[in-house]
């Protein structure tokens, strides 16, 4: 019954208006435009909003708990909450409607943990790149266990225990595990996210961005402006290894772990090859092969040290 | 060739006006079929037919944009053929797409007749244009285009996974859409 009703509605979808699919036929891909917007992670979206509207950003407030996530939802460029670019720009500017237009917080302990978005599982397909399924099901990964329910919405900075900041009404069980402290998981039970598995994390957890290397930590972005792309590798840089990647829960430690799972491309970052200059550890060089209009050639990424 | 032209060819019946809808809607017309029936054969068909129907239709009519008017004659076409063969389990080029419609599908309220044809793709068209431009484009690219999914992240620079979860809200937002409405499939 459902698939038949599926297939009136494929149906009906052939007869929109004309203007519709000629639209959607000649959109240029993003790949195509400027990526600049969609890639700035939190911090600089901010920046950008402040300066073009002139009001209030994300106030940085540096408590113990959690130096980094912001205060509460300021005003933005269209005079409604600022929303943060946590979710490949869908949030971007004035679009965080579904979430009722800031990003929600959840506080277990002493912990403030923000949403990430829901876990989809992913696997690897033919061509070598990770992809979901596409009735976007949703998972708990394994050791996490139920510690509470959502206690309470509130629209400012979560202070109580397993409340949540949010513009919407939400309730759900949520997951923690020892041995991931930086992420918990939230079984919504409200919304548009029913039954969904949500993910939430920690500043800790450098919104899956890290790298670590001889005990410092850097900064893997498949943001074009955070890890410019080079065409050539500078001329005295070896080979250190290649990346281990620790899971996108963990905090990676150990030479050469990541916790970022796949390059720009959706190809795999495991058993990518890292370079540096002898002796400067100051940047290493990331291995990724570029994919354009144009044809397809090598490229380093440049990893910067960390700066949360 | 602007649309136009290529229109004027028909009511002129010029039978060029075939090679010209081919070589600028072509690929268009492939994409669509190929999405739906998957084997190219079936798939060569169904073009064949959209074109005789194209020479047939115009004139009398002229449509305003001849990309999105091919697209639905072939996607109709592709449609039919799917719905007669479908008892068969020949093709799989839309199971995918049908799967994911499944959660746009609305809890019946009514005990009224099912919404007319018409009546449904006009609040379809009003959805998509409350929406975004961005996710008009991923949805009409995915559900009317039938572009894979991991061409679409590609194409939108999107991690699979946060594709995946855009789709999920999309298709949400029309269930409630249509739930509002009062529409029963």
């Amino acid at each position: 019954m459902s698939e038949r009703q599926a297939a009136r509605l494929f149906k009906s979808i052939t007869g929109i208006d004309g203007d519709i699919i000629e639209e959607a036929l000649t959109a240029p891909s993003v790949s195509q435009k400027s990526t600049v917007w969609k890639r700035w992670g939190t911090m600089a979206a901010c920046l950008c909003l402040t300066a073009l509207a002139g009001m209030w950003a994300w106030r940085v407030t540096g408590t113990a708990d959690s130096p980094h996530i912001p205060n509460g939802p300021k005003a933005g460029i269209d005079g409604g909450p600022v929303s943060s670019d946590i979710d490949g720009g869908f949030y971007g500017g004035s679009s965080c409607t579904l979430l009722g237009g800031f990003i929600p917080v959840l506080r277990v302990g002493d912990t403030l943990y923000q949403w990430s978005g829901m876990s989809v599982r992913l696997f690897l397909d033919p061509s070598g790149s990770f992809t979901a399924n596409g009735d976007g099901s949703t998972y708990l990964p394994e050791g996490f266990q139920p510690c509470g329910t959502i206690t309470g919405i509130t629209p400012d900075r979560p202070t109580e225990n397993l409340q949540l900041q949010a513009a919407f009404e939400a309730s759900g069980a949520v997951f923690t595990s020892k041995e991931h402290p930086a992420v918990v998981y939230v079984l919504m039970t409200t919304d548009w996210f029913e039954g969904s598995y949500v993910r939430f994390v920690s500043d800790a957890l450098g919104r899956n961005e890290l790298l670590s290397w001889h005990g410092q930590t850097y900064r893997l972005s498949i943001n074009y402006d955070v890890c410019k792309p080079l065409k050539e590798l500078p001329k005295s840089c070896e080979l250190v290894g290649n990346l281990h990647y620790v899971g996108e829960d963990s905090i990676p430690t150990r030479d050469l772990e990541t916790n970022n799972r796949s390059d720009a491309y959706a190809k795999p970052f495991e058993g990518r090859e890292v370079y540096a200059i002898p002796g400067d550890d100051s940047t290493l060089y990331v291995y990724e092969h570029h994919y354009w209009a144009e044809g397809d050639y090598p490229t380093w990424r440049e990893c910067h040290l960390w700066e949360p | 060739m602007d649309d136009a032209q290529i229109i004027d060819l028909y009511w002129k019946r010029d039978e060029s006006a075939i090679t010209e809808t081919a070589q600028k809607y072509g690929a268009l017309c492939r994409s669509v079929a190929k999405g739906i029936l998957t084997t190219a054969e079936d798939a060569e068909e169904c073009i064949n037919d959209a074109y005789h129907q194209a020479w047939n239709a115009i004139p009398p009519q002229r449509p305003e944009k001849l990309g999105a008017w091919m697209g639905k004659v072939v996607r109709n076409l592709a449609l039919n053929r799917w719905e007669r063969d479908h008892a068969q389990k020949r093709y799989d080029g839309i199971t995918a797409l049908l799967s994911e419609l499944e959660d746009c599908v609305p809890a019946p309220k009514t005990v009224e007749g099912e919404l007319e044809d018409q009546e449904l793709c006009r609040i379809i068209s009003d959805w998509l244009r409350s929406l975004e431009r961005e996710n008009r484009v991923l949805f009409v690219r995915r559900y009317w285009y039938g572009t894979a999914l991991q061409d679409l992240a590609a194409e939108q620079n999107l991690s699979p996974s946060k594709l995946a979860q855009r789709m999920f809200r999309l298709r949400r937002s029309l269930r409630n859409t249509l739930e509002k409405e009062g529409v029963q499939l």
